[in-house]
């Protein structure tokens, strides 16, 4: 077996959750945890220093949430595929990391089953989110029809400039 | 008392020597002294005339005690008495009370016809006088049951007013000390309040305390320039004297008179009048300066009169308006006043001699400073207490508000541990049971088929958390921004509701940091919450621009509109106010009823 392992960098606050997902990607012959980072910063400066395929970052994290982590490294490396793990079931949370350009958007709630589905999808350049997500996005219409995903660039005034 | 019975006296003597028409003077007791009462003199227009053509012209006798020729624009004048010495004592004193005077010179005539003249003036210092003293005194040397004839010739740049007694030197040192000290004394409690009050000025730096000092330093000044004592103790240039010193303590008391009262609000047109008065001041001097110094005494003299008038009505329109300190005004200008009155009174002859008379000016002045540092004081004193009021009044308006702020914090908890207890709690409780009964169960349908309504409420659960988190604070706000959070309330709050909203925001996130932008954030929640619980509104707009250097937010409604009553405002208007203050904003309010609502909201930049 001298199939190159994936490199993984995961970032988390939760020192629990943090070993609980080492544990789940470990477990998969072809996943290789390669730096563990508790917050923001030490994720950015671990993405940026090493070699790494996969940077799945939890959004709420001390130093830098993991949004603006995600636009950090795309920056220097848009090579790495970001895979956000979040408790954030919300829709301006979701198309803010959309337009960031993160490949996978995964509930915490349901990690243990979708993360192994979403590095898969991942490593094949596709995207992943949340079945869960997916619903909540579909039932939660906007009743008014001047919807979010519309005025997107009402979003990313920075970049109009 | 004995003083007066010597007045009478010497009135009785006049009287006497009336049908000679000369005045003559009888000493017959060493511990008397005698003085020239209502004296004969001659106006001498130009200063021209000289001893030898005065001894043959006729002298007028004085209508007043002292006269002081105010209005008389001669510039010398003459004065001519006898003097018959009854007693064993031959060396008596002329003295004359007239420090200020610029020059007298006494001529006296011995029975043998023989003339010995003396002059002296302010510039005399005292190596020069014979007897070295505040006063002007001249020795007169007068056989026993002899008679002189005495001369006197008086120029002055300032009023020629000459005050002349005759006694031994006995007489005349144990009647100085008692005046000295009294005048010392007076002059010592003006000075120590004036010192009093150029301490509390440099603490409060009110002008009201300057011009105190200003007008009562000068006030001092003229009693003991008048009084000759700082002639006698420093060499004084001449042209400071009663003349020129009067304009200038005017125009303090002016100044004093319209800070003190707050003439501005309390005394409309006494303020009108200062400026004018204020430049009048300065014509006795220009006149004094120009050598007019007759005309310009009597200006002086008038300007003082003036005022008197000036501070009675501004004291008393004041104290009608309301202002509770010119009662203090008015006693000490009052007391200023009524001195002035007993100290002219005492020159016309209508109160008697003594040392409260003749100190008058002194014992005025010295009161007066007492009563006006007085209202300083209570002035001071209201200010402090004022400045206590506000404190406290500020400080019970932020006990009100910590209280209200804290049975807010206790609401707030309720609701969230009633939120955990009542909702949670029970899901939990729910789930625990499933688990159990779960466990129970045999066959492998049924277990399968829990363990899917488990994930299930364990899913609620989650969802619950969310919720009561989402509550609680913003998460937007860290990671997306403040215009992308409001963005995403409003679109929040209204899709579970009825109404229509539009919403056109610029991006205003750099412009406000985390404090203002949670201050922001819940001040348009507030609104949004207010309108979705009582507007009953179809359609709602929200826009924020930026203006210029401000931030103009604006929300509308056509609900129900509401009164506009700042009285009746909740905790939720309160605290839009209190963050609105925070941010340094402003806010309109327009409703009327059933057209509606606006609120329109001014935040400048950081």
């Amino acid at each position: 077996m001298n199939i190159e392992k994936i490199k993984i960098l995961i970032a988390d606050d939760h020192p629990i959750f943090l070993k609980g997902l080492q544990e789940v990607l470990e477990d998969a012959d072809n996943l290789e945890v390669v730096h563990k980072a508790d917050n923001g910063t030490d994720a950015i400066d671990l993405a940026l220093k090493n070699e790494i395929d996969i940077a799945i970052l939890d959004i709420d994290m001390p130093g830098a949430n993991g949004l603006q982590v995600a636009e950090q490294i795309l920056a220097k490396k848009p090579g790495v595929a970001i895979i956000l793990l979040t408790m954030h079931k919300a829709k301006d949370t979701f198309l803010k990391a959309l337009e960031i350009g993160i490949s996978g958007y995964v509930l915490k709630e349901n990690a243990v089953v979708d993360i192994i589905s979403a590095i898969s999808a991942v490593n094949k350049f596709q995207s992943y989110i949340s079945p869960e997500m997916s619903s909540y996005l579909l039932n939660n219409k906007n009743r008014n029809g001047n919807d979010s995903t519309l005025k997107l660039e009402l979003l990313t005034p920075s970049k109009k400039k | 008392m004995r003083r007066m019975k010597i007045s009478i006296f010497s009135l009785l003597l006049i009287m006497f020597c009336l049908p000679v028409s000369a005045q003559r003077i009888v000493l017959s007791d060493t511990l008397k002294k005698y003085d020239v009462d209502y004296p004969y003199y001659l106006e001498d227009k130009d200063a021209s005339l000289n001893f030898e053509s005065v001894v043959s012209k006729t002298f007028v006798k004085a209508e007043d005690k002292v006269p002081d020729f105010l209005g008389n624009l001669s510039d010398a004048i003459w004065y001519r008495f006898n003097i018959s010495n009854k007693t064993n004592e031959t060396q008596w004193f002329l003295e004359v009370k007239a420090g200020f005077m610029h020059n007298i010179s006494i001529y006296q005539i011995n029975e043998d016809g023989s003339v010995k003249s003396l002059t002296l003036n302010v510039n005399n210092h005292s190596k020069h006088k014979s007897v070295a003293s505040n006063n002007l005194i001249f020795p007169i040397t007068i056989l026993k049951n002899s008679e002189k004839t005495i001369f006197i010739r008086s120029t002055s740049k300032t009023l020629i007013r000459t005050s002349m007694s005759i006694g031994t030197m006995q007489k005349l040192y144990e009647d100085k000390t008692f005046t000295s000290f009294g005048d010392g004394f007076f002059t010592a409690i003006a000075v120590a309040l004036l010192l009093y009050n150029l301490f509390v000025y440099f603490m409060l730096r009110e002008k009201v305390y300057l011009h105190y000092i200003g007008y009562i330093s000068i006030a001092i000044l003229h009693n003991n320039l008048v009084a000759g004592y700082i002639q006698a103790a420093l060499p004084f240039p001449d042209w400071i004297n009663t003349t020129t010193v009067l304009p200038v303590m005017c125009f303090f008391s002016i100044l004093f008179t319209n800070s003190f009262l707050q003439s501005k609000e309390y005394a409309p047109l006494i303020y009108k009048f200062r400026l004018p008065l204020l430049l009048i001041c300065i014509i006795p001097l220009i006149c004094y300066a120009l050598g007019w110094y007759r005309i310009a005494i009597l200006q002086s003299a008038t300007l003082i009169f003036m005022l008197c008038i000036y501070w009675v009505i501004a004291g008393i329109i004041a104290y009608r308006n309301g202002l509770a300190p010119a009662a203090f005004y008015l006693g000490g200008y009052g007391i200023l006043v009524v001195v002035s009155i007993v100290y002219e009174l005492k020159m016309k002859g209508l109160l008697p001699e003594n040392y409260w008379t003749d100190s008058s000016l002194f014992i005025g002045v010295a009161i007066e400073s007492v009563i006006l540092s007085f209202a300083l004081a209570n002035k001071f004193n209201f200010y402090k207490k004022e400045k206590e009021r506000l404190q406290n009044e500020a400080y019970q308006q932020a006990t009100r508000f910590s209280r209200e702020l804290i049975s807010m914090q206790e609401a707030e908890r309720k609701r969230i541990a009633s939120e955990l207890h009542d909702s949670l709690g029970q899901k939990l409780v729910l789930i625990k049971n499933k688990i159990l009964k779960t466990s129970l169960s045999e066959t492998k349908e049924t277990q399968q088929l829990s363990e899917d309504t488990l994930t299930q409420n364990v899913a609620d659960a989650i969802q619950e958390i969310r919720n009561i988190s989402y509550g609680l604070r913003p998460y937007q706000l860290d990671l997306l921004g403040l215009t992308s959070s409001i963005k995403s309330m409003a679109e929040d709050s209204f899709d579970t509701t009825e109404i229509d909203y539009n919403i056109d925001l610029q991006n205003i996130d750099s412009f406000f940091d985390n404090e203002a932008q949670i201050n922001i954030y819940r001040i348009i929640q507030e609104c949004i919450h207010n309108i979705i619980k009582h507007a009953d509104a179809k359609n709602i707009y929200i826009i924020i621009k930026k203006i210029d250097n401000q931030i103009k937010i604006t929300i509308t409604d056509d609900g129900i509109g509401f009164s506009s009553d700042e009285n009746k405002m909740g905790f939720g208007l309160k605290g839009i106010k209190e963050r609105l203050q925070i941010l340094g904003g402003t806010m309109n309010v327009d409703s009327n009823f059933n057209k509606g609502s606006l609120f329109e909201f001014l935040i400048p930049l950081q």
